[in-house]
């Protein structure tokens, strides 16, 4: 049992996080009823497993917040902004409780108790509002749809084969119908097959349900809502008179089943289905070591796969050319489907922020606009864990220090609202993340003034913008203006730069008074794929990565060349050119042909002469490890399909390099 | 590695002339020489990275570490891979050495700790020195012969 718990737990997780983002979003669009439909959908899930796995606390709990959504979804109360309070608050709640098994401490008793309360008061006010809208006293003490005539009805509920894959337990649906009334449940289990037939995620059991009630139709309708379309669903209206000879033949042609005896079956079946219903969530959680190991073994494959190619070609057997040449393509799908799952896209991480951003607003009374950009950019799951502390910290930081208070900013001549920016991007083989905010930026003088009284700096040391924003990064800095509650209580900067650098990501802050601060977070792919060009260098392979390049140029003729200070003349253009094979190795290949290409650096472009390029190649990106911690110039390594391993360079550090050598070359 | 590995018997190894031994819980496998894809401007006893099954596995020459003048590679110069501690981490490394000899025990007792062997190797790489059948071996501190930090500092320059 213990296991199903866990997956539970695991999935009423989910739920909880699909719900926060769902009601984030109906912030800025309250009336969207798809948002709203979601929700309930969410809430009810919730509800239904909470209760089957005995967590009556949460049952109840989520029954009080499903009643609120009850009455919005019916569009019989609009959406403000007191009930998604209360409903972030609870979900925070839930979240709690689920993890804990739905255990209380005692400062959580109490957060328990006033947040039942909030939601059965938001409840309660509703109710009084319908009764007063109402002008018909008799008709307004009774819930939607009822009126006080009692009618039989016979209802036969006979679920689709698969309707467990949809997450519903049908037992449920019939429970909600005994509430209405009178009723008298028969399971017809004239359609389970022989035990060995039997599949037990499927449902062969229909029921006949009469009822004696005084609501209508439609609300006994709306019971089966969830399951429209996949089931068969007749309610006749029947007269008192016919219902007694009508159960009388129903005992007779089929077995009578006591109401208990069935719960039993749907409860075995239930359990055993649980684990099948997932597929109402797309996704499952692996752990990464396993992604791992699998990553290693289709590189494996695909070296294994390139010697079979090479035996063939060596042997060309029709029927083995054949088998080759399916296994190539198979194996290099099998490839691609493992490396993008090892990526995330980093809008998976955004809803914390998101919710950060808003509640932290509320609590400091400032107006904060929270964009977010380039979130489909995907990053290794590993280090997007790493990253989420100090991003949360970045953006408390921003909104606490960095946006002012509405007052403040109109007298800057700013708009009352700030904006923050969450921008994500990939360029070469890093990708990048920016905080940008438009908010009163960092005093360098101040930062500077407070390093000197620290004694981090000398009085007349000279330091460049960059230099000074620096100095936040180092431990123990904060200006006292700086310190509050919200930031103070948290990780320093120098934590967050360290966490960064833990994850070999690099952090940069830039500021502008009065105009915002961005901060720059750069950070590598480390099981990455990238697009690169495969060139030679006195034959050793090397992939340049394609989004650095610009153009790839013919072999040029010496009088292009100019010797004396390195330049090329490509298409009328004056280009500082770096021999490769003479930056490596020190010996320039002279004899051969060779090949330009033109890469960007920085603004400029960089034209790197290279013995042959290959062609395009897809390469995975692995680290070179520790040994090679200081080699900035080339950025991992990459196997390839012949086994052999290729370097993959970063035209920046190499261009970098090559300048500073030269630079130091005239200063000797 | 998450269980320390605590045993007597020691692989044996051969660097110009002079016998060696690393515990044999420090050792992943050997390989035979293979081609090793050079790093440019990397340290020279850095030799470069080889491809071990999909993974990258840094290769050092183990006769540069202790101040041994570099010999071409014979039929006998084998890899050894080695599974180094670092701090909190545990690195893989490939050490080349001239020939790798047999598999030994040497009790603990059998070990002296070396106090005159520090003129000529680094004191902190030697763990102490073992004597078989009448033959010296100098069984190696590993991970404090490949640490990894070494290698950062010297790159640094």
């Amino acid at each position: 049992m213990d296991q199903y718990k866990e997956n539970f737990s695991e999935e009423a997780l989910e739920v909880i996080a699909e719900m926060e983002k769902s009601l984030l979003l109906m912030e800025s669009t309250p009336d969207d009823p798809s948002l709203i439909q979601q929700i309930f959908g969410a809430m009810h899930t919730l509800k239904g497993n909470s209760s089957m796995f005995g967590f009556k606390v949460i049952a109840e709990f989520t029954h009080h917040l499903e009643s609120i959504y009850e009455y919005i979804r019916s569009g019989q109360k609009k959406m403000t902004k007191e009930i998604l309070d209360v409903t972030l608050a609870s979900l925070d709640h839930l979240s709690y409780l689920v993890t804990n098994e739905g255990v209380l401490d005692a400062s959580h008793t109490t957060e328990h108790d006033h947040l039942t309360n909030n939601g059965v008061k938001i409840v309660n006010d509703i109710e009084m509002e319908l009764n007063i809208k109402n002008a018909n006293p008799s008709i307004t003490q009774l819930p939607n749809g009822q009126t006080n005539e009692t009618k039989n009805y016979h209802i036969i509920f006979a679920p689709d084969r698969d309707i467990f894959y949809n997450g519903t337990n049908p037992l449920y649906l019939i429970d909600e119908v005994k509430a209405l009334g009178n009723c008298n449940v028969k399971a017809n289990l004239n359609s389970i097959p022989v035990l060995q037939d039997i599949d037990p995620t499927q449902c062969y059991t229909s029921w006949d349900i009469y009822l004696t009630t005084n609501v209508d139709i439609a609300t006994i309708r709306e019971i089966f809502v969830f399951v429209e379309g996949k089931c068969k669903l007749d309610i006749n209206l029947v007269p008192d008179s016919a219902l007694a000879p009508v159960l009388k033949s129903n005992d007779e042609l089929k077995p009578e089943i006591e109401p208990t005896s069935t719960d039993n079956i749907g409860d075995t079946l239930k359990t055993e289905t649980t684990s099948v219903k997932k597929n109402a969530i797309s996704s499952i959680r692996v752990p990464s070591e396993r992604l791992d190991s699998l990553m290693s073994l289709v590189s494996e494959l695909m070296t294994l796969q390139a010697k079979l190619g090479t035996l063939t070609d060596q042997n060309p057997q029709s029927e083995l050319l054949a088998v080759t040449e399916n296994l190539e393509k198979i194996s290099t799908r099998l490839r691609d489907n493992a490396f993008s799952m090892c990526l995330v896209p980093i809008k998976n991480m955004i809803t914390p922020f998101n919710r950060l951003v808003r509640d932290l607003a509320n609590e400091l009374h400032k107006e904060i606009d929270f964009v977010t950009e380039g979130t489909e950019t995907e990053l290794d799951k590993n280090i997007m864990e790493g990253l989420s502390d100090p991003l949360m910290h970045l953006l408390r930081n921003s909104i606490d220090h960095g946006i002012e208070d509405p007052e403040e900013r109109i007298k800057a001549g700013k708009k009352s609202h700030g904006k923050i920016l969450f921008k994500a991007y990939c360029a070469g083989t890093n990708v990048y993340i920016q905080i940008q905010d438009d908010g009163k930026g960092i005093d360098a003088e101040k930062i500077k003034q407070k390093a000197i009284q620290k004694g981090i700096i000398g009085k007349d040391e000279v330091l460049s913008e960059k230099e000074v924003f620096n100095l936040i990064f180092l431990p123990g800095f904060s200006t006292a203006e700086q310190i509050s509650e919200i930031s103070g209580r948290g990780v320093g900067m120098d934590v967050v730069k360290r966490k960064i650098e833990d994850i070999r990501g690099q952090i940069k802050i830039s500021s502008q008074i009065n105009i915002g601060t961005t901060i720059t977070i750069k950070l590598p792919i480390t099981v990455s794929i990238i697009d690169g060009l495969l060139v030679k260098i006195n034959d050793v392979s090397f992939v340049i990565p394609l989004g650095a390049v610009d153009r790839c140029f013919e072999a040029p003729t010496v009088r292009q060349l100019n010797r004396f200070n390195n330049l090329i003349i490509l298409d009328g253009e004056q280009i500082p050119y770096i021999s490769l094979s003479e930056e490596f190795d020190g010996i320039e290949n002279l004899s051969g042909s060779q090949e330009i290409v033109l890469v960007y650096f920085d603004e400029k472009k960089v034209a790197l002469i290279v013995d042959c390029i290959v062609g395009k190649f897809q390469a995975v990106l692995k680290p070179l490890g520790k040994y090679f911690q200081n080699m900035d110039n080339i950025s991992g390594a990459t196997i390839l399909g012949d086994g052999k391993i290729a370097l993959v360079l970063d035209t920046n550090k190499v261009a970098e390099q090559y300048l500073h050598k030269n630079r130091n070359a005239i200063c000797q | 590695m998450s269980i320390k590995f605590q045993t007597q018997s020691y692989l044996t190894f051969n660097l110009q002339n002079e016998l060696f031994a690393i515990n044999v819980g420090k050792v992943l496998e050997i390989l035979e020489m293979k081609p090793i894809t050079k790093v440019p401007r990397s340290p020279g006893f850095m030799k470069g990275v080889i491809n071990l099954r999909g993974n990258i596995l840094p290769v050092i020459d183990a006769r540069n570490k202790f101040a041994m003048p570099e010999a071409a590679f014979t039929i006998d110069t084998c890899i050894i891979v080695l599974n180094i501690d670092s701090g909190n981490e545990s690195l893989l490394v490939g050490a080349i050495v001239d020939s790798v000899q047999k598999v030994i025990d040497i009790p603990d007792e059998a070990i002296q700790v070396s106090a005159s062997m520090g003129a000529m190797y680094r004191e902190d790489f030697i763990k102490g020195i073992g004597k078989v059948e009448d033959i010296f071996v100098m069984i190696l501190n590993i991970d404090r012969v490949f640490s990894a930090e070494d290698v950062y500092a010297i790159t640094e320059h």
